[in-house]
């Protein structure tokens, strides 16, 4: 290649190389289509967050156009290809929110990846116009679900928030909704009509009231049972006096509340919805496809109420219902955490151990281990264990980090190549 | 020989000249306590003080002290930095802002000298070591960490928990917003654990950009107190600038213009938790930086 060669080689990489480059709906679809799944959704993000409205509105313009391309025969696999671009492309873009390495970057992917619900919404009315539903669409609604649980949408997912378990038949609220969401409410019914009876749509619909699970096992803000008696007696009374209709979390506080009885009214309202989850999840407790992951959420349940014997039974169990080393891992911490609270120290260095076994050196159990060895002297031993975390590589994220939260121990990876697995065939 | 350094009973082994060049003369014998004392009088650090001006108690009972330097301790200088967004750019460690925050670090490896040593972790909900304690000067290369919750009581621990060798003073800088989202301790489990802890703690606290949504824009205030008792009772401070260098250059002028001083411990039982309470009996009011206490093994 001569120099002048280089030069337009260079200038044409500077041109088009190193711009974002709004690939067309069809050409993404195309790609897709292919089976190169990464190249598609990566040129669709490479507009970075601003570029998702106006991709969703090619796709669901241009999209039943080319499903419509190869004819009656091939419209049923171009459905799913195209279903399945959305889903993946939207969960990129939460990824996007979840790792950005700045507040505003990541904001942006939170807003816009919000907005692509349209497109999954389409994609699901798209698959739902057919009589009966495949394998390959089952699997597709199963990982559209997941999508919405670690988006942590409720409205998207359920169809209302949680402040219908306080204030059912507001209709001043769902009309709000209705008018935000449009047809993307309640996707979990949508998927459940297609796929009746999937234990993962059961579960989903179980977490419903899980949402304060993790932050009250975090900061161990445990009720004792006469505690709670006593906030569901005050919290009642206070519902009524005011006329309370949900505290939710941005409401601001109306006149006349003072922090102490808004205190009140949001412990007695995080507190009651993990009793209505725990109500909820052991109605499913006894599907075998997710009891482990029931279990991980009974014990943490029981743990917010101070029911250590019963939470302990519920993470001891975990192991021998599955091999996930994410729920193995969280069942050993959830256990030694236990120990350590009930001044068992030896059996919590041991819990702790053996989570230490199913992903080595993972932050959270090093720190809870390193700290029960250092409150009993032993303070070399817990440096030597932060020493070896961190200079560990890992490869996963620690799963207290993604477990506890909304769509914990996600399955979305194997859905995901499972789906892509059945596109290629 | 073993020498207690502030409660950890730990072999000092002697190795080299340099070794022996480098550190400062420390008295033989299996129960020897060290305690780093920094002296101020109107915010400025005093020097000249020996021996006899010093009252030292160790639960309640005089200790006679031995001032076995005056001279600068090498230092151990752990900066433990929460690189999210709401912390200053400075020590924000992002992509963006990777050459500023580069810069900032070699400011402040250029304000210590051999044989000190500086060591760099930042943490989001990860936690990373960049630098291993390393002798100055050190190159740091800082990745991006993502942005997703803050692990701060955990990455406060974790550097509690590491000692530094006898011989050095250990100084943890904590750069935060004041706030922890997603740490497996709580605020409370990190000021159980600082009788554990041989460092002095310094917290730099961001108020400028402040947390978003319900959080005040002073850090999370359980937190915010939990950071205050680590720095009193480790004998550091909590600062509110908002300049790494600038924070470091007041951070180690208390470090420099620091006394050491060792004693056995006479007439207190020697289990469990010993507070230590150190004044300076000089005329004038002094406000007078150690550790207070240490659990004996």
């Amino acid at each position: 290649m001569t120099d002048r060669h280089a030069w337009i080689a260079i200038g044409l990489i500077v041109a088009f190389g190193l711009q974002p480059r709004s690939s067309s709906a069809i050409q993404l679809l195309d790609l897709y289509d292919e089976g190169r799944f990464e190249v598609a959704v990566d040129r669709a993000l490479a507009g970075g967050p601003e570029g998702l409205p106006t991709l969703a509105r090619d796709v669901m313009k241009d999209g039943p156009g080319w499903i419509a391309q190869g004819g009656e025969v091939r419209a049923a696999r171009r459905r799913l290809v195209a279903a399945t671009f959305t889903i993946d492309l939207t969960h990129r873009a939460f990824d996007g929110f979840r790792t950005a390495s700045s507040y505003q970057l990541s904001q942006a992917w939170l807003r816009e990846s919000s907005s692509l619900r349209s497109l999954v919404e389409w994609a699901c009315i798209l698959l739902r116009t057919t009589p009966t539903s495949s394998p390959l669409e089952q699997k597709w609604f199963v990982a559209s679900v997941q999508l919405i649980k670690e988006m942590q949408d409720e409205p998207f997912l359920y169809g209302d928030d949680r402040r219908s378990l306080w204030s059912p038949a507001d209709p001043r609220r769902l009309q709000q909704l209705q008018a935000d969401y449009g047809q993307a409410l309640n996707h979990l019914a949508h998927a459940s009509s297609r796929v009746p009876g999937d234990s993962r749509l059961r579960l989903a619909a179980a977490e419903r009231y899980t949402f304060h699970e993790s932050w009250v096992v975090q900061n161990k803000r445990e009720l004792t049972p006469s505690e709670y008696e006593k906030l569901e007696i005050q919290g009642e009374s206070l519902r009524r006096q005011m006329n309370w209709t949900g505290l939710g979390l941005s409401d601001p506080f109306p006149n006349g509340l003072s922090v102490q009885q808004a205190t009140i009214l949001s412990d007695a309202e995080m507190f009651g919805e993990l009793a209505q989850a725990r109500r909820d999840l052991s109605a499913v407790a006894g599907d075998a496809a997710i009891r482990a992951r029931v279990s991980l959420h009974l014990g943490c349940i029981a743990l917010c109420f101070s029911e250590h014997d019963v939470a302990r039974r519920y993470f001891q169990n975990i192991a021998a219902w599955t091999s996930d080393p994410c729920l193995v891992y969280l069942g050993h911490f959830m256990e030694g955490r236990i120990d350590e609270e009930d001044g068992q120290r030896n059996d919590g260095e041991t819990a702790y151990r053996a989570a230490l076994q199913t992903i080595p050196s993972t932050q959270s159990a090093t720190t809870a281990l390193a700290a029960l060895l250092a409150r009993d002297g032993r303070v070399a031993d817990a440096a030597a264990l932060i020493d070896q975390s961190l200079g560990a590589e890992h490869d996963r994220l620690d799963p207290w980090i993604v477990g506890l939260g909304r769509g914990g121990c996600s399955e979305w990876p194997s859905l995901l190549a499972s789906l892509r697995a059945g596109l290629r065939e | 020989m073993v020498i207690a350094a502030a409660g950890f009973p730990v072999l000092l082994n002697v190795t080299s000249a340099e070794d022996l060049q480098q550190r400062p003369v420390f008295r033989a014998g299996t129960d020897v306590i060290v305690v780093h004392v920094t002296v101020l009088q109107k915010g400025t650090p005093q020097p000249g003080l020996i021996a006899r001006d010093f009252e030292l108690l160790d639960n309640g009972v005089h200790q006679e002290v031995e001032l076995i330097s005056q001279q600068r301790v090498p230092l151990d200088v752990s900066l433990v930095v929460d690189a999210g967004w709401r912390v200053t750019d400075e020590v924000r460690g992002t992509t963006i802002d990777e050459k500023r925050f580069t810069e900032s670090i070699r400011d402040v490896a250029n304000l210590l000298r051999p044989p000190d040593r500086l060591g760099l972790v930042r943490f989001r909900s990860d936690i990373r070591e960049d630098l291993p304690l390393s002798t100055v000067p050190v190159e740091v290369h800082a990745e991006p960490i993502p942005a997703y919750w803050s692990a701060l009581d955990d990455a406060v621990v974790q550097a509690m928990l590491r000692p530094s060798p006898p011989g050095r003073r250990h100084i943890i800088v904590v750069f935060t917003d004041g706030l922890d989202v997603g740490s497996v301790l709580t605020p409370l489990d990190v000021t159980s654990l600082v009788a554990r802890c041989d460092a002095a703690v310094y917290v730099v606290l961001d108020r400028h950009r402040g947390a978003r949504g319900m959080l005040s824009s002073s850090g999370n205030p359980v937190v915010v107190q939990m950071l205050r008792d680590v720095a009193r009772e480790t004998g550091g401070e909590v600062l509110s600038e908002s300049d790494v260098p600038a924070a470091l250059k007041k951070v180690l002028s208390s470090a420099e213009h620091g006394y050491v001083l060792t004693y056995v411990p006479q007439g207190a039982t020697k289990a469990g938790w010993h507070e230590i309470k150190v004044t300076v009996t000089r005329p004038g009011s002094f406000d007078v930086r150690a550790r207070r206490g240490y659990v004996w093994k």
